[in-house]
């Protein structure tokens, strides 16, 4: 096999580690990692627009493989993950199916748990969490460790945004909430009482005053993990491979965390996880190498090997068989032992497979955005009525998706 | 008279078509003056005039992007934009908020400062020039990413600053105002060194024995400020708070990574809203955008050429 794989993404990327692999089985084959961020859409559309250009391979969000599967970019693989159906996480597979067809290989399953310092809880004189802490319970041990310890239990900045959003995201799937139906058409946001009720849960914790107020990846936020002011956060798998860029010592922090199941919400407790993040491996219809795309799809996500080197970096792959038998040997060196990864199996069998990430999804911006900016924080201020900001927000999120969908087709 | 404006318009008008082979004729005879110039017509034309028109029809269609075909929908991504957007009168009203303190505070404060650089007795006025200048050819994402750890709350060294000399530390990058006072801040430190060098550079061309003989008739420093410095600046000051109104409209890298529109978008700007539209996959109402921010720069642009070809005359006295 014979080719070039460019492949576009952040720098210390997981794609990046599975294509140093590729490249060592198939000598034939170079894989070129370009560095791209923030400027990612605008070089893909322009290239796009070129008719050519685009990278071999991607690294979208759930919500971006929709809207560019409807618009018929990217390249068909779905003889490919069809062949994989069954082997494959259900809940990661449907976000990479659009109108019935695979249009990307399912990539990081990313089920939140709540990580914490054990070392802290003590030092604070608050007891190890019990497997079905409620969540009240849990905001009350959060200000215990705020008044005894000088660390936080969460993670929630003034600015509401990155990782405060799970405050929010965390309720309102495990409630049952949805911000639209399969097709992206219908939009649920405000349908049921699981927004309310997951915005009522997030103000309790900034009432309680005892998140940790920085923002999301910032000097002062790796400063204060590192410090132990951070003795707990709730957190996607992933959020693993940047922690232990930073946590490399035990006295910041290495081998020092443990993870449980999120909280209980009254009523949610069939799924006491949520998604955030977690990406899907694309490629565009432009590529000039499909074949050997499709084998490197098939060897990152659909073998051992290739599933072995991921979640080394810190993902979690969703080929079941090697989840079922492997992801207890994972190498790491964040958690004190590997009942993390016992965690996160429940966390697994704990996810929905009714919880769509449409392209209304990114309208919505419940994991942040200026929607979520125009209403989350008003209401945590208590600025503004919750039923009703969840209405007016429901309402922005319509006009807006109707929009989307119509530019879409 | 009667009889020259008869035998005038008795002259016969060349007609249109003699006209245009005139004006080729002409070309022809100068070819080789066009042959040197036509470099930057063509680039203009093909990376000016092109994009333009491609981005006006954009702005009139639905485009899924790629390579499909776009679609024409009339006005409707203009009215859309302008009827039901949700973040669009927010991001209005905060770049003109913007646009209305830091337009003014920037170049008063560039031109005190070109002022006290002009002294004549200044000395090391190279050293100033150029400190002031620094700021300018830094890079802009840097400035931002060093702006917010310095404005961080609890961490930044302003605040440890304001704690040292017994302060209340500020929420620079999480309450309203003190955002937008952080965005104020980063963009004079940014933007003075230029202004204050092309003041300086007019404040020099200003003849000395104006103000001598303004002294000589009794004329105090502020008199002569406000009668000579300031009236003999209008050209210049009209240039820069033209160039400084579109540079502020179109803000977007630096309020971006300074604070990525908030707090609760009080800092979200018209271009980032076009720009939030285009990286959400909806290019027409993006380019539709583009066209409304490009009018109200037109708008406000003509505004104040009139009202400042009026205000000022050479001689200092105010007329409207």
């Amino acid at each position: 096999m014979k080719g070039e794989l460019i492949f576009w993404g952040h720098a210390d990327h997981p794609i990046y580690d599975a294509g140093q692999a590729f490249m060592k089985l198939n000598p034939g084959v170079t894989f070129t990692q370009v560095e791209i961020t923030d400027e990612r859409t605008t070089k893909v559309e322009a290239a796009l627009a070129a008719g050519s250009g685009a990278p071999d391979l991607n690294w979208l969000e759930a919500n971006e493989v929709q809207a560019y599967g409807r618009r018929g970019v990217l390249l068909d693989v779905d003889e490919l993950v069809k062949q994989y159906e069954e082997d494959l996480v259900a809940a990661k597979s449907a976000e990479a199916r659009v109108n019935g067809r695979y249009f990307g290989m399912p990539g990081d399953i990313t089920p939140n748990t709540l990580w914490v310092r054990p070392d802290i809880l003590e030092k604070a004189g608050v007891a190890a969490f019990d497997k079905n802490i409620k969540y009240d319970d849990f905001l009350t041990a959060a200000k215990s460790v705020k008044e005894q310890a000088d660390s936080s239990l969460y993670v929630f900045g003034a600015d509401g945004g990155g990782q405060s959003t799970l405050m929010f995201q965390a309720p309102f799937y495990a409630l049952g909430g949805n911000v639209s139906d399969e097709s992206g058409e219908e939009i649920l946001f405000d349908q049921g009482d699981a927004a309310v009720r997951a915005v009522e849960y997030a103000k309790m914790a900034w009432d309680a005053k005892a998140g940790l107020d920085a923002a999301w990846f910032s000097p002062p936020y790796w400063g204060a993990i590192k410090e132990g002011k951070l003795g707990g956060t709730y957190s996607p798998p992933w959020m693993r491979g940047f922690f232990e860029t930073e946590v490399k010592t035990p006295e910041t922090g290495q081998g020092k965390w443990a993870s449980v199941i999120i909280p209980v919400y009254e009523g949610g407790d069939k799924h006491r996880t949520n998604v955030w993040g977690g990406a899907t491996l694309v490629s565009y219809t432009q590529t000039q190498v499909p074949d050997v795309v499709k084998k490197f799809m098939e060897y990152t996500f659909a073998t051992m090997d290739g599933a072995q080197v991921t979640a080394d970096w810190g993902i979690v792959p969703p080929y079941l068989p090697w989840l079922t038998t492997k992801l207890k040997d994972v190498n790491q060196t964040l958690f004190a032992d590997q009942t993390w990864t016992d965690t996160l199996n429940e966390a697994l069998g704990l996810m929905r497979t009714d919880f769509y990430r449409a392209p209304a999804y990114g309208v919505a911006g419940i994991a942040g955005g200026p929607l979520y900016d125009k209403y989350f924080l008003p209401m945590m201020k208590g600025e503004l009525d919750i039923k009703q900001g969840v209405k007016q927000w429901a309402d922005d999120i319509r006009s807006e998706n109707k929009k989307l969908l119509d530019s879409l087709k | 008279m009667a009889q020259a404006i008869q035998s005038a318009s008795a002259i016969p008008r060349p007609k249109p078509n003699s006209r245009w082979r005139e004006l080729l004729r002409e070309m022809w005879k100068h070819r080789v003056d066009y042959l040197f110039i036509s470099p930057f017509f063509i680039v203009f034309l093909i990376f000016g005039i092109y994009p333009m028109l491609w981005g006006f029809r954009l702005s009139l269609s639905r485009w899924p992007g790629g390579q499909k075909p776009m679609e024409w929908v009339g006005l409707n991504n203009y009215i859309g934009l302008l009827t039901s957007d949700p973040l669009l009168g927010k991001a209005f009203v905060n770049t003109m908020l913007m646009l209305g303190w830091i337009l003014p505070t920037g170049l008063a404060f560039a031109l005190v400062v070109a002022v006290m650089l002009n002294v004549r007795k200044l000395k090391g006025r190279g050293v100033f020039r150029t400190i002031y200048f620094l700021p300018f050819v830094t890079s802009g994402v840097i400035v931002a990413i060093v702006f917010s750890q310095f404005l961080d709350k609890d961490y930044g060294w302003v605040n440890l600053l304001l704690k040292q000399i017994g302060l209340e530390p500020v929420p620079w990058l999480v309450e309203p105002i003190p955002a937008q006072i952080s965005v104020t801040l980063l963009l004079h430190w940014m933007g003075s060194g230029t202004n204050i060098l092309i003041f300086l550079g007019a404040l020099q061309a200003i003849d000395r024995e104006l103000y001598e003989a303004a002294e000589i008739d009794g004329a105090n420093n502020t008199q002569s400020f406000f009668r000579i410095t300031v009236p003999l600046l209008r050209p210049v000051l009209l240039f820069m708070i033209i160039t400084a109104t579109i540079g502020l409209i179109n803000l977007y890298a630096q309020v971006r990574l300074l604070t990525n529109g908030g707090p609760q978008n009080n800092t979200y700007t018209l271009f980032m809203r076009m720009m939030d539209l285009i990286a959400g996959n909806r290019f027409g109402e993006g380019a539709a955008l583009g066209f409304i921010i490009g009018a109200i720069i037109l708008v406000i642009t003509f505004i104040q050429l009139r009202l400042l070809r009026n205000w000022w005359t050479v001689e200092g006295k105010m007329q409207r």
